[in-house]
């Protein structure tokens, strides 16, 4: 048990005996796929409300065009970085 | 074996212990390689447990009675699955499959969180560690499962014998799975209040997790009830017993935030509120637990005599305190980047829902912990009993109901009146109608016919759904309609998945309805060839039989059941005497068909061979069950990983519009 108990030690603190390393933090670009994903679903659930007759044509446009022009922000941005 | 299993559990607090004070060390220092050793930490935790539940096993499959965990729930009358079961059957056990469960999860949320936020890595490890350690002090302090007698009997005492049987074999691990589940969600939305560097708080990560934990609370309670209804042989599913409503709440309240996150995903507004049902459901888990192995439901006496209930309470109290003080410090940051854009969209209906949930959530929490508080304050248990629960809940389940069937109908962001018109004609109709021919057909109580008109009103606003779906896609592509409903559904699972959860909820609440509002009963005493009629079945009496078998005294009534001129065939109700623990457990009698199950109960017996049987015929139960299945489809199909969009978009020139560039390819 001894045994066991010192081998299961050095194996958990063997990742501190390497030089520090900053963590991974989230970058922009996985925030912004997120918003794109997110934009993406609800431009997917526009179009389908519309085609089954849930939304107007003229509200669609609205709304449509709204989500547009977010995701288009959301891509300049991905393609500056 | 007993030493191996106590070292066991006590490294792995000590790991656990260990990997809660890294995760928060490289939370705060932001460095890998602390955050690295957290996790190896948590996983030679799991690893220990894992040996500790494979002593355990041992022990219960070899009945070695020297451990008091064993000699209290085996006994060598036993079949060996159920002594293996037994793992689960006790405190000290149930306990054990907590933290190995958790282990497991903590595990595979650490995997998936690493790759899509490793921000969060070392507040899941903390917050699943500090969870984990909280176990694992109560196994090796008040709760050991490896405690010994120093004078080991030579048979144990067995498990009740009420839970053996296959469905209590399966429906405790299942709802573990959902209670331990509902950590992961909490653990990741304290992580990212923590690292405050997520606007979402971590929801939107936390959602697929939770889902999971709800679909196996689903699984727990309905498995649950079919147990109930064919162990304990009452004739019911149901009884508002405290133990199921433990689980009944983090569900309902797990059911509200999966609506409302849909809210976070499409909108970014609703973030507070969803940070406070993730808090809220393991919270809840949590109280659960607490109320099920504390014995404070039994008696508050109970419970001041043990210390199991002031560990969890401490508990609770310290996560709570944990998770609302991150929500406040962050509350500012949660604030919601837009607002309703009108009244009537499909966002108020999912708001409206979750002010409903939260209510029943917040009834059954009353009604469950009345007796409790009141003996504490006025030293006598008051009991509210089964209809408060009825005349508090079932209203605002039919509210629900009505909004399963609105929701959907509704356009996100905005639904205008003269669509809403032509959405409602068709489903109202159906409604009405079957309103109307219920009523007309005689059909009472009167309620119960409304409430089958809603379900009609529900049934045809999902049929709708797949049916506009479908003829679009047909439209669009000319597929053969089987192939566009299948397409439609792989294309838009979780749109679909939630519509088909919906029709097994709505399979579920005909069967509730149904066998609610029209069961019949009789009692009759036979002597054997005589029989009795119910419904439109005729139970006739065939003689007594005894067997002993599996430790019991089986004491038979020979059935033949006959509808009408028809010969259902032969059926036996038991009742058998387990003589070495004075318990008696019951086998009904039961043939299930689509319309209605036969339900027979031997209640008594006499010396001349007479039977007193209770004979029940509970209409459309078999709905519930299937009810169950379609909902497992429904949340399999939603739970599938999506395909990340690969969105065609042409940016274009300055001064030319951007309409048209996007195409988000929906059907």
């Amino acid at each position: 048990m001894v045994v066991l108990a010192a081998a299961a030690a050095l194996w958990v603190l063997a990742p501190l005996r390497r030089p520090a390393v900053a963590a991974e933090e989230e970058t922009e670009r996985e925030g912004l796929l997120r918003e794109r994903d997110s934009i993406s679903r609800s431009l997917r659930d526009l179009e389908l409300d519309r085609a089954t007759g849930k939304l107007s044509d003229a509200d669609y446009a609205v709304l449509a065009a709204r989500y547009r022009a977010r995701a288009l922000a959301v891509l300049r941005r991905l393609d500056a970085r | 074996m007993a030493d191996l299993g106590r070292f066991a559990l006590l490294a792995a607090l000590a790991l656990a212990l260990y990997a809660l004070v890294a995760g928060m060390l490289a939370g705060r220092t932001r460095r890998a390689e602390i955050a690295a050793s957290a996790g190896r930490a948590l996983g030679a935790a799991a690893a220990l447990e894992g040996v500790a539940a494979a002593v355990l096993l041992v022990a219960l499959g070899t009945r070695d009675y020297t451990l008091r965990y064993v000699a209290a729930h085996v006994s060598n009358a036993q079949p060996l699955l159920y002594d293996l079961t037994a793992f689960w059957g006790g405190m000290e056990g149930s306990l054990l499959l907590w933290a190995l469960v958790l282990s497991g999860y903590t595990l595979a949320a650490l995997r998936t969180v690493r790759r899509q936020r490793p921000a969060l890595v070392p507040g899941v490890a903390a917050v699943c560690a500090g969870t984990s350690s909280f176990f694992l002090l109560l196994l090796t302090t008040v709760a050991s499962p490896f405690a010994t007698s120093p004078f080991p009997p030579s048979d144990g005492r067995g498990m009740n014998p009420l839970l053996l049987n296959p469905w209590m074999a399966i429906h405790p691990p299942t709802l573990y799975l959902g209670y331990v589940g509902l950590t992961v969600p909490f653990a990741i939305v304290c992580a990212a209040l923590a690292s405050g560097g997520h606007d979402d708080a971590g929801v939107l990560v936390a959602r697929r997790w939770l889902l999971w934990a709800w679909y196996c609370l689903s699984m727990g309670l309905w498995f649950g009830a079919k147990w109930s209804y064919v162990v304990l042989g009452w004739g019911g599913y149901w009884a508002w017993d405290p133990v199921e409503n433990a689980a009944l709440m983090p569900w309902l309240v797990a059911t509200a935030f999966i609506h409302s996150v849909m809210i976070q995903e499409r909108r970014e507004m609703l973030t507070r509120w969803n940070v406070v049902l993730v808090i809220l459901a393991f919270g809840l888990s949590i109280f659960g637990t607490f109320l099920t192995r504390s014995g404070v439901l039994s008696s508050i006496h109970s419970f001041t005599q043990s210390p199991l209930g002031a560990y969890f309470l401490t508990f609770l109290a310290l996560a709570l305190l944990v998770g609302f003080g991150l929500a406040a410090w962050r509350w500012d940051r949660l604030r919601s980047r837009h607002e309703l854009d009108a009244a009537l969209s499909r966002e108020s209906a999912f708001v409206l829902n979750n002010v409903l949930f939260l209510a029943a959530a917040f009834a059954v929490f009353l009604g469950t912990v009345f007796p409790v508080v009141s003996e504490a304050l006025g030293g006598r248990a008051i009991n509210v009993g089964p209809p408060f629960f009825d005349h508090v809940v079932v209203p605002l389940a039919l509210g629900i109901l009505l909004l399963m069937g609105v929701g959907p109908l509704l356009a996100w962001r905005r639904a205008s009146l003269d669509h809403l018109h032509r959405q409602f004609l068709a489903p109202g109709a159906a409604g009405v109608l079957a309103g109307a021919g219920l009523l007309g057909a005689g059909v009472r109580p009167a309620g119960a016919a409304l409430a089958f008109a809603l379900c009609a009103f529900v049934a045809a606003t999902i049929a709708l759904e797949f049916a506009r779906g479908v003829r679009v896609r047909r439209a669009h592509r000319g597929e053969s309609a089987v192939w566009a409903l299948g397409a439609l559904v792989l294309r838009n699972r979780r749109r679909y998945g939630g519509d088909i959860v919906h029709l097994g909820m709505l399979l579920l609440a005909c069967g509730i309805i149904g066998s609610s509002a029209f069961a019949t009963q009789r009692l009759a005493t036979l002597a054997p060839g005589q029989d009795a009629a119910i419904g439109e079945y005729r139970v006739r009496f065939d003689g007594l039989a005894q067997e002993t078998r599996g430790g019991a005294l089986s004491i038979i009534g020979r059935l033949r059941v006959f509808a009408g001129t028809r010969d259902l065939g032969a059926f036996e109700a038991r009742r058998n005497l387990f003589l070495r623990s004075q318990d008696a457990t019951t086998d009904v009698a039961l043939r299930s068909t689509p319309r209605d199950d036969l339900y027979v109960i031997l209640a008594g017996w006499t010396a001349d061979g007479r039977a007193t049987l209770r004979l029940l015929v509970n209409p459309m139960m078999m709905w519930i069950w299937a009810g169950g299945l379609v909902l497992t489809a429904g949340a399999v199909i939603a739970m599938l990983p999506e395909r990340r969009a690969a969105p065609q978009v042409a940016v274009p020139a300055p001064g030319v519009s951007a309409g048209g560039a996007w195409s988000p390819g929906g059907l």
